[in-house]
């Protein structure tokens, strides 16, 4: 055995470990030989003497009792081992009732949605509902219609109109293909324009008007008193029947192949403004 | 008979897992011991290893369900448990003066303490004392070996078992420990001698 070996097994000779015997005896051997490695056996084996003394001496202190802490803690732990279950249930009732709520909510909007739809398909313009409520065409029967006496409808205004302006308005609204335009009425074309106001609406002022029974001047999209104040022109067109059902008024179906028979208000732009039927 | 009655280090765990206060006190009986002189001669403070030895129970208390039997015993893990919070301990507190009151007394009660002769006593305690300056002036991983090799008298199987290392490195780290303990110590043996001359001489 050389010194190295022998260091490499030294600690184990001096803390008095398990060592095997030839391994012992090598070393023992090795001692007597040198002196250096002899020293340092010495040395080794006085600090597992001290290092032994140290130990008794750690070995006699009190070791601290169990505080009530850990008792506290032991028991906490278990009220929090407890405690996730009834969580767990909260939750769940919580996510139930989560569901039913967003459930709820949905269907709310379901039927929200049904009633607009079917409020807006019911409905047509405002202001023609407005209209309908005051001249009360839309609670009469198609044929009560024909019952309505022109002295019911409001008085007209005098409209007057040149004939060249009739003509040339005519043939503005065939090149904008307002169909069917079958003839300006004569009787209107020669109607002034200035006469023509938002606020007292043409209505029948044709002279044969007496002959025809008409509806009240309905809307036509929105109209301003300031896009009427220039006048316009009444025409005549011929429609078809569900175009009354489009502005609300009753329709005889069995007659739904028909045309009706229209004025129609075209403002100085051009623009149509006002309709009304005609029988 | 009594052996074989008494309850394993696992059962008591389990039983103290599900709420037996009485199993906690068991455990406590049975390990603490090993811990509180680990962290004793780790650090050298009784506070501080009262402190850590309340520590570890309290992280046994809450993470006791984390002990895997497969991986080491129960011992092995409060051991670790206890050197962690050790060196956490001692990192921590590395910034502050040690009054050594504590040491004091206790040197003084241990001489009071013991039928010997005072004079022999006094060098014992001295002898001690420097052995456990000596220790305590280790690096931290020479250090830990040394007090679970040597102060508590360990196998190398289980110091590596609690320091999470190689067998051969619990034996390389103690060969070395110890060697710095000779040399530490040298010093100090060498002046008490020259102390001892010159008073022999001036006598």
């Amino acid at each position: 055995m050389n010194c190295e070996d022998f260091e490499s097994n030294i600690n184990e000779l001096a803390r008095e470990q398990i060592i095997e015997a030839s391994v012992h005896a090598q070393i023992l051997a090795h001692r007597e030989e040198c002196e250096a490695c002899a020293r340092q056996l010495e040395d080794q084996r006085s600090l597992s003497f001290q290092l032994r003394a140290l130990a008794r001496e750690a070995n006699s202190a009190k070791v601290p009792p169990m505080g009530n802490e850990l008792l506290t803690a032991l028991r906490s732990q278990q009220a929090l081992k407890t405690r996730p279950a009834r969580v767990a249930q909260g939750r769940s009732r919580a996510k139930v009732a989560g569901v039913v709520a967003g459930a709820m909510a949905v269907a709310a909007m379901v039927l929200i949605v049904i009633a607009m739809t079917v409020i807006r398909s019911r409905s047509v313009t405002p202001t023609a509902q407005s209209q309908r409520n005051s001249t009360s065409p839309k609670s009469l029967p198609p044929t009560e219609i024909a019952n309505v006496k022109p002295t019911d409808v409001p008085a007209p205004a005098p409209i007057k109109n040149s004939e060249r302006e009739s003509r040339r308005t005519a043939g503005k609204n065939r090149r904008r293909n307002l169909n069917p335009i079958v003839e300006p009425v004569q009787s209107i074309a020669g109607v002034s324009s200035k006469d023509v106001t938002a606020k007292d609406t043409p209505t029948s002022v044709t002279p044969d008007s007496a002959a025809e029974i008409t509806t009240d001047f309905m809307p036509v999209g929105y109209a301003s008193a300031t896009t009427l104040q220039d006048g316009g022109q009444l025409v005549r067109v011929e429609l078809p029947r569900s175009a009354l059902v489009a502005f609300g008024l009753p329709m005889n179906f069995n007659r739904y192949d028909e045309k009706v028979k229209a004025d129609v208000f075209f403002s100085a732009d051009g623009m149509a403004r006002a309709i009304r039927f005609v029988q | 008979m009594s052996a074989n009655t008494d309850p394993s280090d696992s059962d008591l765990l389990q039983s103290m897992m599900a709420g037996d206060e009485a199993a906690l006190a068991a455990l406590y009986q049975r390990r603490a011991r090993d811990i509180f002189r680990f962290a004793l001669q780790m650090c050298g403070s009784r506070a501080l290893a009262d402190d850590v030895t309340q520590e570890v129970f309290m992280v046994l208390i809450r993470e006791g369900h984390k002990f895997d039997a497969a991986r080491g015993s129960i011992n092995a893990f409060l051991m670790g448990v206890a050197r962690n919070h050790v060196l956490r301990r001692l990192r921590r507190e590395r910034f502050y003066v040690s009054m050594e009151e504590d040491s004091e007394n206790d040197t003084a009660t241990h001489v009071s303490r013991t039928s010997e002769s005072p004079l022999d006593e006094l060098s014992r305690t001295e002898t001690i004392e420097s052995v456990r300056k000596a220790v305590l002036a280790l690096p931290e991983r020479y250090r830990e070996v040394v007090v679970l090799c040597d102060l508590q008298e360990m196998s190398y199987v289980e110091a590596a078992e609690i320091l999470g290392c190689a067998v051969g490195t619990v034996r390389s780290r103690l060969h070395r420990a110890r060697a710095l303990l000779i040399e530490k110590m040298r010093p100090a043996q060498e002046e008490e001698a020259v102390d001892v001359k010159s008073a022999r001489c001036f006598a």
